[in-house]
């Protein structure tokens, strides 16, 4: 019986393998394309996604004093239920931003001839855990409420600086002085909360 | 009378496939598959006629030619490695070394079951059913393993590459199924079987045939252009990243 449980398991694994492959519709990265992409969401993310005033906009909890001081009940109910939309349309990009950076090692680790599977199944798995970490901070801000983990949106913020400050220096070969997509350093390095 | 039918359209279309690489000229671009089509075709037609004529000779002929032509199999596999994988030498070397230690872990398996396993019984029939499914297994493990290097490096593939996969990997899964439960229910199975197995491998020949048609060559990737590091500060790069967002993100998911 367990013989058979295992081969079951095998073939029906492979067909389901075989639709995914059959269905999946993937195009070509090509080197410099895939390259010039991630510096340009780079640069959108630093720019648009992650400035401190934004940040502070979102989680300081300034507003929340304000409109439990203020507004009837309903409303308070109503601002928690937008903050709370924020907060996790935020973590998303975190998640996306992590994502992004195991696409890009993936992207570049497979051209690589001395790639070590070893260390590669190693970085799988971190990528594997930050990733359901995100998954778990997600459901912290579904389950508790924008304000569950007061300090989350700073470290959030350093770690996705961090992954701006890892990608970038994988694209240094395409800086904005190059480019100049959006202009001007101001945006770059954006200060932490 | 329909298994009967299902092997000469499987003629047909083993005939088809040969016949469109003739025209388009991609005999030379895939060599083992075609080789591996060129021995089914061989051994289907054999087979025919020496069914007609000879039915107790024909079933032990048809074991034999079964395991050359799963061996042949192993073509498939070689395409793979060469049209796919090539052009990425780290998603090959991954693909090869991972391929290599499964290998060895069911060699080893293999080894200790002969010594430690009580000793097979049953008819030649049996044991070589049981053989034929435990082959058929290693490739799709194989398999498997393959699609899921090609998953993980998001590499893409071309139609006829992956007409090639699927066509196969359709007939290994459905036959190591069918062979498992016949190993499991006994001679009650055989009649199914008689309908499943060339079912499920004339469905592989219309895949093939049907992606096959026209030659699709496998998508050149550009090379990371750019990107002039090795591949140790490279890797060191993403482990330390990694290592900081996950200290960072544990920290954060404490209350």
């Amino acid at each position: 019986m367990m013989q058979l449980v295992l081969f079951l398991a095998l073939g029906s694994g492979l067909i389901l393998l075989l639709l995914v492959l059959a269905e999946r519709n993937r195009r070509v990265e090509g080197g410099a394309e895939a390259v010039f992409e991630a510096r340009q969401a780079l640069v959108v993310l630093q720019v648009e996604l992650l400035p401190p005033a934004i940040l502070e906009r979102i989680f300081q909890q300034n507003d929340l004093q304000y409109v439990v001081a203020q507004a009837p009940r309903q409303i308070q109910e109503l601002f928690l239920q937008e903050r709370q939309k924020i907060v996790l349309s935020w973590v998303a990009q975190l998640r996306k931003q992590i994502l992004s950076l195991k696409e890009f090692h993936l992207g570049a680790a497979r051209f690589y001839a001395g790639l070590s599977p070893r260390t590669e199944l190693r970085l799988a798995a971190d990528f594997l855990v930050l990733l359901s970490i995100c998954r778990a901070l997600q459901i912290a801000v579904r389950w508790r409420g924008p304000y569950a983990a007061p300090r989350m949106a700073g470290r959030a913020a350093a770690a996705a600086a961090r992954v701006c400050d890892f990608s970038e220096r994988s694209l240094d070969f395409l800086k904005p002085s190059q480019l100049e997509p959006f202009g001007g350093d101001s945006a770059r390095n954006p200060t932490l909360l | 009378m329909l298994t009967l039918l299902i092997w000469l359209s499987g003629l047909a279309l083993e005939f088809t496939i040969l016949l469109r690489a003739l025209q388009q000229k991609t005999l030379g671009k895939y060599p083992f598959f075609y080789l591996y089509v060129a021995s089914l075709l061989l051994a289907d037609a054999c087979l025919y006629v020496l069914l007609l004529v000879d039915p107790a000779v024909y079933a032990r002929w048809n074991w034999n030619v079964g395991f050359l032509n799963i061996l042949l199999s192993a073509g498939i596999l070689l395409e793979i490695f060469k049209h796919v994988l090539a052009p990425y030498p780290g998603a090959e070397r991954f693909a090869r070394i991972f391929g290599l230690a499964t290998f060895m872990m069911i060699l080893s398996f293999g080894i200790a079951y002969l010594f430690f396993a009580p000793h097979a019984v049953g008819s030649w029939m049996r044991r070589a059913s049981n053989l034929e499914r435990n082959l058929l297994a290693v490739q799709a493990i194989f398999l498997s393993s393959l699609v899921g290097v090609i998953f993980y490096y998001g590499i893409a593939i071309g139609r006829n590459l992956q007409g090639m996969i699927v066509g196969y990997g359709v007939c290994v899964a459905t036959t190591l199924m069918a062979l498992a439960f016949r190993s499991f229910a006994g001679p009650s199975f055989n009649a199914a079987f008689t309908f499943i197995q060339p079912i499920a491998y004339w469905v592989s020949l219309a895949v093939w045939v049907s992606t096959l048609w026209n030659y699709q060559p496998n998508p050149v990737p550009l090379a990371a252009g750019g990107i002039e590091r090795d591949y140790d500060s490279f890797v060191s790069g993403t482990r330390t990243r990694v290592g900081e967002l996950r200290s960072y993100l544990g920290r954060a998911a404490r209350p």
